[in-house]
């Protein structure tokens, strides 16, 4: 019998599933960090709802990005230490394929639940209940987008030393269209204005992402692992 | 002369700006400069423990 | 077959330092007498902005910078790619030495930038997108020269930085567009240049300013190539003949 490349995808899918709720707490971590960050906010800004409905955007997106990022240094570097991406890499399958499949379970465990429990935070800002739907969509989106630019991070950070500020460094700058058209989602979500535009953007960097961030990030684990 | 470093009143903003690019320029040169010499220093040192 | 000696021939660390050794003094020579030119030009022969008045000289050091943290950012990409396609370590080694160079021209134009902004905005720093775009291509210079430090390994190093300087050179038209689009929403733009009437005398020096910068990249960085291919080929039997 021959697996084929979407086959050994969804193989992929569904061990690193199984893994992850093997381990809830870890799941739940980058959530409890972004409730936090966002709670500082009104902490130090102002407790004036009005106000913080200005700021709701800048909040939640860099607080997304923060969270994301503390969860990215676990996408390879637990199966880069027990041998499990060079099984991976050896297989004959398709490198790319199970690595884009890492990422979307990565997205689905971290990107979508922080994209869902997002109108708790939101609330707390002053988002009006309106908006909620598009603000999670947004954010789910540009998660999506996120873990995929992460993804090549992770994989070219594998071979460093001190890799969790490293990824950070090489993250954030190349996560700034995301957040620049995530924020602006949001901010016409929060205040009424057209909210389509934006939200293709983010799409095409969604797509993007899609075509070429797995490749990449196939490159630089072969790399990290030679 | 007087009023060419005046630059019209902006001297104080152009004179910096030409100093720092230019400092920049200068100083690019002398690390490039002094790292090939360490470099070289370095190679020179190797080839003399292991000839 | 002569297109590819000469690509072989660039391919030899050795046969590379020698015709950086030779060839570095001259791009010396020319980037400093075009320097020196470009500047009279645009310090004393350039009649005054007649909106900008003498700050707007500050265009004839803050235009060749700024040209120079993208170009070199772009020369970097190329010979990252042509080192992880073909193998090729001198085009490594040329990668790394771009970076450095990169980075302090970006420094160099936020504070040009900085120092023209004061006068034209009535503040050092406002978000205008082309200062925001190069704050960012700061950024991406420091996470490459990061990687690059991170990785024990140098020919790892080199890869995996490869690719990094990939991911960016196709990331950075991105990060412009949306710089420009957040820039639109929050502010009309603004106008750094005189970009509309120029008179030839404002810019001759200019484009001779932009051309020595071109020759000054290209002289140190055949200096740091150099010391780059130095360091990288330390166990080569070429070295024992060139620092003898």
């Amino acid at each position: 019998m021959k697996t084929g490349p979407l086959e050994a995808a969804r193989l992929v899918m569904v061990r690193d599933l199984r893994l992850a709720f093997r381990k809830p707490s870890q799941l739940l971590q980058p959530l409890m960090f972004f409730m936090i960050v966002a709670t500082l906010f009104p902490l130090t800004l102002t407790p004036e709802l009005s106000r913080l409905r200005d700021a709701a955007p800048g909040v939640l997106w860099v607080g997304a990005l923060l969270s994301s990022l503390l969860a990215l240094e676990f996408l390879f570097r637990d199966d880069a230490q027990d041998g499990t991406l060079e099984q991976f890499a050896l297989s004959g399958q398709s490198l790319t394929w199970m690595l884009f499949a890492k990422t979307c379970v990565h997205w689905l465990l971290t990107g979508l639940p922080l994209a869902l429990s997002a109108p708790l935070a939101a609330v707390g800002l002053g988002v009006p209940a309106e908006a909620m739907w598009s603000v999670v969509a947004a954010l789910a989106l540009g998660g999506f987008a996120l873990s995929l630019i992460g993804a090549i991070s992770a994989g070219l950070t594998l071979g460093a030393r001190r890799g969790g500020v490293l990824l950070s460094l090489l993250t954030l700058p190349l996560a700034v269209p995301i957040l620049v058209f995530g924020a602006d989602a949001t901010q016409r979500a929060i205040t009424g204005g057209e909210f389509a535009p934006p939200m293709y953007l983010l799409g095409a960097i969604a797509v993007l992402g899609v075509t070429l961030a797995p490749l990449a990030a196939a490159a630089a684990v072969r790399i990290g692992l030679e | 002369m007087s009023e060419f470093f005046a630059m019209s009143g902006y001297g104080r903003y152009v004179w910096p700006a030409f100093g720092i690019g230019f400092g920049i320029v200068v100083l690019m040169y002398v690390m490039a400069v002094s790292s090939l010499a360490a470099a070289k220093q370095e190679a020179k040192r190797r080839l003399e423990m292991n000839p | 077959m002569g297109t590819w000696t000469w690509f072989h021939r660039f391919g030899s660390p050795p046969w590379v330092y020698g015709f950086a050794a030779r060839w570095a003094p001259w791009f010396g020579v020319a980037a400093v007498l075009c320097m020196l030119i470009a500047l009279y030009g645009g310090l004393v022969l350039a009649p005054p902005d007649y909106q900008q008045k003498d700050a707007f000289r500050i265009v004839y050091i803050h235009a060749p910078v700024a040209s120079m943290s993208m170009a070199v950012y772009a020369t970097m990409a190329i010979a990252a790619a042509v080192g992880l396609i073909w193998r090729m370590k001198v085009a490594h080694a040329a990668a790394a030495a771009c970076a450095p160079i990169g980075a302090w021209f970006t420094v160099a134009t936020l504070a040009t930038g900085m120092l023209w902004g004061k006068p034209m905005w009535g503040a050092y720093w406002v978000w205008d997108p082309r200062l925001t775009s190069e704050l960012v291509l700061l950024f991406l210079y420091f996470g490459y020269m990061g990687l690059r430090a991170g990785i024990e390994d140098p020919q790892k190093a080199d890869k995996a930085s490869a690719v990094l300087a990939i991911v960016g050179a196709v990331n950075i038209p991105i990060i412009k567009y949306s710089v420009n689009w957040w820039n639109s929403l929050h502010q009309p733009a603004t106008r750094l240049i005189g970009e509309a009437d120029m008179d030839w005398s404002m810019v001759w020096p200019l484009l001779l300013m932009l051309a020595a910068f071109f020759l000054y990249f290209a002289w140190i960085l055949l200096i740091r190539l150099r010391a780059e291919l130095l360091r990288r080929e330390r166990n080569a039997s070429w070295i024992r003949e060139v620092v003898a």
